[in-house]
């Protein structure tokens, strides 16, 4: 998908703004969520920046396809869905555009309510969760002009694992860290920016929380794994052993702004509920 | 004095929320040796939250005043671990008491 992306954004720089791209979803063999969410923003975007975007209605209905629909992908960009039929899957929290003015409410009465309801758990298991989503949010408030974010759920019961798929059109991680670290890669960049307690300062509650409490949670503790696309950096980070390690790639296509796929282990979330007490500092 | 985040904000999820929670622990403790600030209510909260109220107050009137004037209630198990590790984290803060 970042190949694609990466052909689009030479599109713009060669034709500029007031280009006109077409998606043609006649050869689509496979999509994942991450693809879903990165195509919905993608679309947002040219749209943004003054592109004509067009879609062509698939004439067959392929399994790739079907999961577009059902995941209302056709819906949201050209108005009805394709298939009668379509209905959007039980496992499945369609994908949804929201601005960060709505992500909270969002989260605490749709996802989570969804998630805790899936996993047969309380909403308390997800709380940690939810903070994590909440704190990335917050950072695309913070790193992008456009307010806006793209957010995907599916759970795999087979699997026992949930995909959430969050993305923006911001500057991009890399961007920002080379305010303070200007000569790191962009996958070198991410992996900075994910250490406790770094920051690139933008603003003065920002003091670099986000990424490194997201690895904690999904990482360290749930024993999940997540990757990090943004600009030309992929950074996938799990654990080897008692470990956490990352790899990386470069170079092998372009992502406009940040893409974070969590990838959460359901057989490790451990059912708790509510407990309030006092707090001693 | 109990001041109850919910009465305030919706939530604590931003840092604006986190403002609004500074400036009523501010204007609480000016005419109050202590207070006690209640998450009943809430189950979560933000590093970004965290920063703008209960960090700034710490960094703008020191971290002993932050715990010997501020008691924390009713908060969830998320609660108290953000606030503890955010205050033992917070480079800042520990420039201040060196």
């Amino acid at each position: 998908m970042s190949r694609v992306v990466a052909d689009i954004t030479t599109l713009i720089r060669n034709h500029g703004i007031g280009c006109e791209v077409h998606f043609d979803f006649s050869n689509l063999g496979f999509i994942r969520p991450a693809g879903i969410v990165f195509l919905t923003n993608m679309i947002h975007w040219l749209e943004a920046e003054g592109c004509r975007v067009s879609l062509n209605k698939p004439q067959v209905r392929t399994q790739a396809c079907a999961y577009l629909d059902d995941s209302k992908f056709f819906e949201e960009h050209l108005g009805v869905p394709i298939w009668e039929d379509s209905r959007v899957r039980s496992t499945t929290l369609p994908v949804q555009l929201i601005r960060h003015e709505r992500i909270h409410q969002w989260l605490r009465g749709d996802l989570i309510p969804w998630l805790a309801g899936s996993l047969n758990v309380s909403s308390a298991a997800l709380s940690d969760l939810q903070v994590c989503i909440s704190e990335l949010f917050n950072n695309i408030k913070e790193h992008t002009r456009h307010d806006i974010g793209s957010i995907f759920v599916q759970h795999y019961p087979n699997e026992k694992r949930v995909i959430i798929v969050l993305a923006d059109f911001g500057v991009g991680i890399p961007e920002t860290v080379r305010r303070v670290e200007p000569s790191l890669e962009d996958a070198e960049a991410i992996i900075k920016a994910t250490q406790e307690g770094f920051s690139s300062h933008s603003i003065a509650t920002n003091q670099g929380y986000g990424l490194d409490i997201l690895l904690k949670t999904v990482v360290e503790r749930n024993q999940g794994w997540v990757t990090i696309y943004s600009r030309q950096g992929i950074v996938r980070f799990a654990m080897n052993g008692t470990k956490m390690e990352h790899s990386s790639k470069s170079g092998v296509g372009f992502c406009p702004g940040t893409t974070v796929e969590i990838n959460l282990r359901t057989d490790t979330i451990v059912d708790t509920q509510e407990d309030e007490e006092d707090f001693e500092w | 004095m109990v001041i109850t985040v919910i009465a305030l904000t919706s939530g604590a999820d931003t840092a604006s929320q986190g403002a609004v929670l500074f400036d009523a622990i501010t204007a609480a403790l000016s005419d109050a040796p202590t207070i006690s600030v209640s998450f009943d209510g809430i189950a979560t909260v933000t590093s970004s939250f965290t920063n703008a109220s209960f960090l700034r107050f710490a960094q703008e009137n020191g971290l002993g005043a932050l715990k010997t004037r501020i008691r924390i209630v009713n908060a969830s198990s998320q609660i108290r671990e953000m606030l503890r590790n955010r205050v033992a984290n917070s480079k800042s803060l520990m420039l201040a008491a060196a």
